[in-house]
């Protein structure tokens, strides 16, 4: 356990957040110009939001395990460590959503319209809070007792 | 009460609702894909795994967050049930290269270097994108145009319809028939038949007629053999048609369209030397009789005579039926012009390939966790097949259930798409 001891040192949080930040962010702008259809940005599109998602769950149980809930900052961080998982889980659900749509033509000639919408939608929503969810958590760092 | 406390307590309750259904419908895909509900979750389960991942994850956090914070063997449940749905939400996604090297090892074995030198700068560019998973498969729209409700048979009790797909530019297009599933007693062409299947092909020049040819009406069933289609009946969905028809008159339906359809190809832009059925489940079932019985002496003059069938594609199909000595619950479906006996076989690809002097080639597209039509059917089709010097390939789609394309843009979708266009290609290619 002791070689685990670095997960909860200040350093390691900080750069987490940064990644955390720089993935999400950067998952959105590769997810828009895939639009152009080079497989390769899209491929480096898909890879980047999988990444995202993987680091912003961890980002999830680094805040509930470190921010200190009897500081008012602290308790502010992890409030919105539940809005941004809510957001997510809806995002998830606009992306399925979009799917079903297109698939079973519920919107008959705006299906494949709507289903980019939809995942548009959701992939960005969570996106965006997890970039801002980060970006907080990165600069509380400086802030004394919001961490334990 | 405190409301913040009510508010905290119905969250907390939804959230467990939450992860107990998924964890069971979890269950259901890995364990017991063979019943009922089995079945009925795998349609779906593999596509939207991820998604069912991310949001178990998402309860299970807050439930050890505000229930077991203090309980370690709290805390071990949930966390043991969150990887269970994460391994579960996982292992499709990881057997997918597996599933992908395995079906171009077919395609290369079938086709040594004309596979491997086709020109696919047309078509689809790799077996899976997530990219496209996400956010849906590019079809041009502008490259074709669609005509709805076009009547091609009426038997003086129903009429029947087809929808076309018709590519822009000068034909005559190759031409794609699909057939719908939904156990012969339910579904419909358009929506209940992937209708991105159809506009995707359309848009890459393939003049796509997608029909409806009847459905048997299980309320003239005996109650025990209804229920076993019970399931399927309350699904519901399907034409309202006045007859009930079996097996034997689908099969004539759908040749009746053969028929108008040569008669008319000109008007359709259709290319009757190059005619491809696809079948989904049923439909696949269909499309095996088509492929097989279309130059067959025992379907003589069901179908057009002037059709070349360039290929079959069974999307998960039914191959085999074997009636039990006594009874079947089959029989009142299978009852045509032949003893009961004869009919079965009549209607059961693994024995029309025997016998049969033409066999186009046969594309089987399968998921390997199929409860309601067994995969291993298909493989023992295929050993079948290849054994009598048949040219047949096996698609497996890994971990995938009954219906998989019906979620089109997810990895079952895709892979079968990549393959179904470049077997396609091949086969009007001559290869």
């Amino acid at each position: 356990m002791e070689n685990l001891a670095f997960l909860k040192t200040k350093t390691f949080s900080k750069y987490y957040s940064i990644t955390t930040n720089a993935v999400l962010s950067l998952s959105i702008v590769f997810n828009l110009l895939g639009i152009l259809g080079d497989l390769l940005i899209q491929n480096f599109a898909g890879f980047l939001i999988v990444l995202g998602i993987i680091l912003l769950i961890g980002q999830f149980l680094l805040v509930l395990n470190r921010a200190n809930r009897s500081d008012k900052i602290g308790w502010y961080v992890i409030r919105l460590t539940y809005v941004t998982m809510f957001v997510m889980m809806l995002g998830m659900l606009s992306i399925t959503g979009g799917q079903l749509i297109a698939s079973f033509y519920l919107l008959g000639g705006n299906s494949l319209q709507a289903n980019l919408m939809f995942s548009s939608i959701g992939m960005t929503s969570y996106a965006c809070f997890g970039i801002c969810f980060s970006g907080i958590c990165y600069h509380t760092h400086s802030i004394e007792n919001v961490w334990n | 009460m405190n409301p913040k406390r009510i508010l905290r307590f119905l969250c907390l309750a939804l959230c467990y609702v939450i992860l107990g259904t998924l964890v069971v419908l979890t269950s259901l895909y890995l364990f017991f894909d063979t019943s009922t509900f089995g079945w009925l979750t795998a349609l779906l389960y593999s596509s939207i795994a991820p998604a069912i991942f991310v949001i178990g994850l998402s309860c299970g956090i807050i439930i050890i967050r505000f229930s077991f914070m203090k309980n370690r063997k709290g805390i071990v449940i949930i966390s043991g049930l969150c990887i269970f749905m994460f391994v579960s939400a996982l292992i499709p996604y990881a057997a997918i290269p597996g599933g992908i090297a395995d079906a171009d090892l077919q395609m290369n074995e079938t086709y040594g270097t004309a596979y491997t030198n086709l020109d696919t700068s047309l078509m689809r560019q790799v077996p899976y994108s997530l990219y496209d998973n996400i956010n849906g498969m590019p079809i041009d729209e502008s490259k074709f145009s669609v005509q709805e409700n076009i009547e091609y048979f009426d038997n003086g009790v129903d009429k029947f319809f087809f929808d076309w797909y018709q590519p822009t530019g000068e034909g005559p297009f190759p031409v794609i028939i699909t057939l719908h599933g939904g156990a012969w007693v339910i579904g419909d062409k358009g929506p209940m038949n992937i209708v991105l299947f159809s506009r995707y092909f359309a848009s890459q020049g393939y003049a796509v007629f997608d029909l409806n040819y009847g459905l048997f009406d299980i309320s003239t069933l005996s109650s025990d053999t209804a229920g076993i289609f019970g399931t399927f009946a309350a699904l519901g969905g399907g034409p309202d048609y006045n007859g009930s028809y079996t097996l034997q008159q689908q099969i004539e339906n759908i040749g009746e369209f053969t028929k108008m359809l040569d008669l008319n190809d000109t008007k359709y832009s259709a290319d009757m030397d190059n005619v491809f059925v696809v079948g989904r489940s049923a439909g696949a079932h269909m499309a095996s009789l088509v492929t097989l019985g279309y130059q067959n002496p025992l379907y003589s003059g069901n179908f057009s005579t002037n059709m070349t069938v360039r290929g079959g594609i069974w999307i998960y199909p039914p191959t085999n039926f074997s009636r039990s000595i006594g009874s079947s619950f089959f029989d009142p479906m299978m009852q045509g012009s032949l003893p009961i006996e004869d009919q079965y076989k009549k209607m059961s690809a693994a024995f029309l390939i025997t016998n049969s002097t033409v066999t186009p080639p046969i594309m089987i597209v399968h998921g390997s966790k199929d409860g309601l039509v067994e995969y291993s059917q298909s493989v023992s089709f295929l050993r079948y097949a290849t054994g009598l010097g048949k040219k047949c390939l096996l698609i497996t789609i890994p971990w995938a259930g009954h219906g998989f394309d019906y979620v089109f843009p997810s990895y079952g979708g895709q892979i079968s798409t990549y393959y179904i266009e470049r077997f396609f290609a091949l086969e009007i290619g001559g290869a």
